[in-house]
């Protein structure tokens, strides 16, 4: 699996597809994610604001302090997209150039390939989840910096756990992409199929029946893997709540989370190995 | 005689109920260049993946060098050139050649050498996405070549190659023969099969209708006769070769040659008093052959 690991980190890091992902999540991060929100807290105008609202505290999100919170309450949305989509493209694009036959009739075997390949996207990942992490502090530690605030960190085994559990929600989306692709042998399909699934199905249609106060809907949720991630999450505080506001309530606790996350992951890992083994490559 | 690939009952039925391949019993001798022919759709590509391990034989199965198809021992010593192959269009050909030699745990100095041997070492920096057809295609044989692998399965090799191609390609396949190597190659240019194989096999409908050296199916020569009057040469001619030796046809006789110098069947005719207006030996090509075997027995009586 050695061999197949070194092969597949020469192509996948060199591929301009993981370079593009990396530069729109670094993009959203500094333009979307913290400039604007300071930039509009910092200099108004604040009669938009609801009366009462605390500008300060709004502000102090956006310091190293509560880095943690602030990260995982807006990025993971779209790392999870974006390593579902390094998933599929990663096994969609051998079938479309036709390098999956290549590959197969290599030594390492289907299972070692794709034991490389897995083990590969799972170390990309974590290397774009520090390098995301790692600019977000510096963007956090400037900004603190130019307000004059406190330049002090997070706890950091809270850092630490926040790092760990992106890495685990965005391996395990980038698994659902791969066994997607495994499955439709595609790229266009599964990244359609896998969008729809997490994005309008999780992200809107559950939520919605969820307000409603479904209560089979809540139970159902407890059971999928995003509300899960979401969970997981909300393990690690929430931003600001105006005075009366409600906390939100997480759905299940953290530990439930990350079984229920890292059995995905290991379930999404599997049906690929099923699909990679079985199938005759025509 | 060794035998460098075995199959025995070798069939693949697919899921639809297509039977693509039925029943397949290859012989393919080491150290030569084996021809598989057969028309489009008679089972050669399902065949030779089925040796390389892309499909699963769902009957039958084959040995490779002392190994079962498909097996990573297998593949350790087989190197194969699919007519689907594919290296990764944002990469440099040099680099495709990493990421396979990464994959075989080859050293670097294998590409530059693979590089050189298929003429690539000045092109090999640009992306494989702008390469030529022709420039794929090598690509391709280096990465076969660089495995030095005792066993090379090509199919279709020349598809899509210009005459210099086609003629390079030739070259190499011969000199991996001379090296030792056992080559299974596909094909339907039945011409480019009989220049470089030693041995074929021709297959029809998922069934492998005839095997062996290219001469002994290609059989003997023939005598073509234009005389006159006719039927005392196709009496002296039966003299020679025995009554079913000669079969008439419109205004010429045809003789099968077994061995029988030409001169003398000539010195033959003269002497009974038949004036020769033809004497021409013709012998059998593997087209002949080829289209014996796989056209519809309706279309040979017609």
């Amino acid at each position: 699996m050695i061999a197949a690991f070194r092969a597949e980190w020469l192509k996948t890091t060199r591929r301009p597809a993981v370079w593009i992902l990396l530069g729109i999540l670094l993009g959203v991060l500094v333009f979307f994610v913290y400039l604007p929100g300071w930039w509009f807290f910092a200099h108004g105008p604040h009669d938009l604001l609801p009366a009462g609202t605390d500008v300060q505290q709004l502000k102090a999100e956006y310091y190293p302090r509560l880095i943690v919170p602030h990260f995982v309450s807006t990025m993971p949305a779209l790392m999870g997209a974006a390593c579902l989509a390094l998933g599929v493209l990663s096994i969609g694009s051998d079938h479309a150039w036709g390098t999956i036959h290549t590959i197969t009739s290599l030594p390492p075997g289907r299972l070692a390939s794709l034991g490389g390949r897995l083990t590969v996207l799972c170390a990309v990942i974590l290397a774009l989840d520090l390098f995301l992490w790692a600019v977000a502090g510096a963007v956090a530690l400037t900004l603190a910096g130019i307000d004059g605030a406190s330049l002090a960190g997070p706890p950091p085994q809270q850092l630490l756990a926040a790092i760990a559990t992106t890495w685990l929600i965005c391996s395990m989306w980038c698994s659902f992409g791969v066994l997607l692709a495994a499955a439709f042998r595609q790229s266009v399909v599964p990244l359609a199929v896998g969008l729809l699934y997490m994005l309008v199905i999780e992200g809107l249609v559950l939520n919605v029946l969820g307000g409603m106060g479904g209560e089979a809907v809540r139970d159902l949720e407890k059971l999928l893997p995003g509300p899960n991630a979401g969970a997981l999450f909300q393990a690690f505080g929430h931003g600001y709540v105006p005075a009366g506001g409600q906390v939100p309530t997480a759905l299940v606790a953290a530990w439930q989370a990350v079984a229920v996350v890292a059995a995905y992951l290991l379930l999404f890992c599997t049906g690929t190995a099923y699909f990679v083994r079985r199938r005759d490559l025509t | 005689m060794d035998l460098a690939i075995t199959s025995h009952a070798l069939s693949k039925r697919y899921p639809n109920g297509v039977l693509a391949v039925d029943a397949v019993q290859l012989r393919v001798p080491s150290g030569q260049v084996y021809g598989l022919l057969g028309p489009n759709g008679a089972g050669k590509t399902t065949t030779l993946r089925m040796l390389v391990g892309l499909i699963r034989p769902t009957g039958g199965g084959a040995i490779i060098a002392g190994h079962d198809a498909g097996s990573s021992e297998s593949r350790r010593l087989v190197g194969a050139l699919l007519d689907r192959f594919g290296f990764y269009p944002y990469l440099s050909g040099r680099n495709n050649l990493r990421v396979v030699a990464r994959y075989c745990g080859l050293g670097e100095h294998r590409i530059e050498l693979a590089l050189e041997q298929v003429g690539m070492t000045r092109d090999a920096g640009r992306r494989y996405g702008t390469y030529s057809r022709g420039m794929q295609q090598r690509i391709a044989l280096a990465a076969v070549l660089m495995r030095e692998p005792a066993v090379v399965i090509l199919d279709e090799p020349t598809n899509g190659l210009d005459p210099q191609g086609i003629l390079d390609m030739r070259t190499v396949v011969r000199e991996m023969a001379r090296s030792g190597r056992t080559v299974l190659l596909s094909s339907h240019h039945l011409s480019e099969v009989e220049q470089v194989c030693q041995t074929v096999g021709v297959i029809n409908r998922g069934r492998l209708v005839v095997e062996g050296p290219v001469s002994e199916l290609r059989g003997a020569r023939s005598l073509i006769v234009r005389a006159a009057p006719i039927e005392p040469a196709a009496r002296v001619l039966a003299a020679i070769a025995g009554p079913h030796g000669v079969i008439r046809r419109d205004d010429s006789l045809v003789m099968t040659l077994d061995g029988v110098p030409v001169r003398e069947i000539s010195r033959a005719l003269i002497s009974s008093g038949v004036d020769i207006l033809e004497l021409r030996q013709q012998e059998r090509s593997l087209e002949d052959v080829f289209f014996e075997l796989t056209s519809p027995a309706e279309a040979r009586s017609a």
